[in-house]
């Protein structure tokens, strides 16, 4: 009788400590999130303008570059432009023209949506975009250099998106409040 | 009815028997999938600090600046590429998914290693459908449980069956995930 108290009291106090652990880490995260909103917000009133686009692309295919035809690229990217490979600073200051188009993106697999595989971070010294695919990416990409055929997508953030992500946010908190104190009575 | 339960439960016992495999793929994935905020399920990750004097400085001799760094804190055969992250970091991928990541104004930094997780790795691959044929095998295979639910309806008679002690359990099985809908959701 004893020991199943004792048990009981263990797993009670494991129960409790781990509530306090996450109500933590959901506070942090909702801070991190609410200035990440402001941060767009500021972004958006000095620059003057009503939205902030982020491009991407929807895998087609890839190719894995060796060091020769990383040269190769570079000097079929000056001959012709219908086969032009785009590097990733290039990418951000074109994609707008893009959209809704295929093109070739070329950069470093920096990591893998670790949910599934079929997101994956690409990479550069001048920037960065992510590539979004049906199928999972094989785990071995990461660290290697590729070119990416994509069709560039556009994601904007203006005021009415910034307003139903805190609201979502703040709505998803205020819920999982109630269940902490549910759990406490 | 006789018939029923003797189908019942020859279907039960060998269609069991040959899941058991699959069954036991998608609870252990399932468990480790769900804890993803909390562990990497696929990879074992160790990090290890060092401090460098090598020059790391974006140069014409950067790579191989690079690689007498690995000679130092791994092996060089490990190389796969870097990039800067930031003007004052360099991140350096290896082979198998590690990365170093160095400050080079201090010359410290750390390198993550990888390990894939025997047992969770592979079954967290298959979870994840990676592809066609295993789409359609775990398809069936839930099929297959819902005719385990339900076949096993049939197999006990009397008392422990699921018009008597069974059907308290089949009841407190479905009033379970109902209640949690009602307060969660």
């Amino acid at each position: 009788m004893i020991k199943n108290f004792f048990i009981l009291l263990i797993v009670t106090t494991l129960f409790v400590s781990c509530g306090e652990e996450s109500e933590v880490k959901e506070n942090e995260q909702l801070t991190n999130i609410k200035e990440q909103i402001q941060y767009y917000r500021d972004s958006m009133k000095t620059a003057g303008i009503d939205h902030i686009s982020f491009y991407s692309l929807e895998y087609v295919s890839h190719t894995e570059n060796t060091e020769q035809e990383n040269n190769d690229i570079i000097k079929k990217d000056s001959i012709a432009e219908e086969n032009t490979i785009f590097t990733l600073g290039e990418f951000n200051s074109v994609a707008g023209d893009y959209v809704g188009k295929e093109i070739k993106v070329v950069g470093i697999v920096d990591h893998l949506c670790k949910h599934g595989g079929k997101k994956l971070l690409l990479v550069s010294d001048e920037g960065d975009t992510h590539v979004y695919a049906k199928n999972r990416f094989e785990d071995k990409l990461v660290g290697s250099e590729i070119t990416v055929t994509g069709i560039v997508t556009e994601d904007r953030i203006d005021e009415a998106y910034l307003l139903k992500w805190e609201e979502d946010v703040i709505n998803k908190h205020n819920s999982n409040d109630e269940t902490n104190e549910t759990d406490e009575n | 009815m006789k018939k029923i339960r003797k189908w019942s439960r020859i279907l039960h016992r060998d269609i069991g028997f040959f899941f058991i495999g699959a069954t036991i793929i998608y609870s252990l994935s399932g468990i480790a999938l769900n804890h993803l905020n909390d562990w990497n399920p696929n990879y074992t990750v160790s990090i290890k600090d060092f401090k460098s004097k090598i020059d790391l400085h974006k140069s014409e001799n950067t790579k191989e600046n690079v690689l007498k760094l690995l000679d130092e804190i791994d092996d060089k055969k490990n190389y796969k590429k870097h990039y800067y992250p930031q003007r004052n970091v360099i991140k350096i991928f290896l082979s198998g998914g590690s990365s170093a990541v160095v400050d080079v104004e201090t010359g410290e930094g750390q390198i993550e290693y990888l390990k894939k997780r025997l047992v969770f790795y592979e079954v967290n691959y298959l979870h994840y459908n990676p592809q066609y044929w295993w789409t359609w095998f775990s398809d069936i295979f839930a099929g297959a449980l819902i005719f385990l639910a339900l076949s096993a309806l049939f197999i006990v008679r009397g008392r422990k069956g699921a018009w008597g002690r069974g059907g308290i359990y089949i009841a407190l099985g479905i009033i379970i995930p109902i209640l949690f809908l009602i307060f969660l959701n």
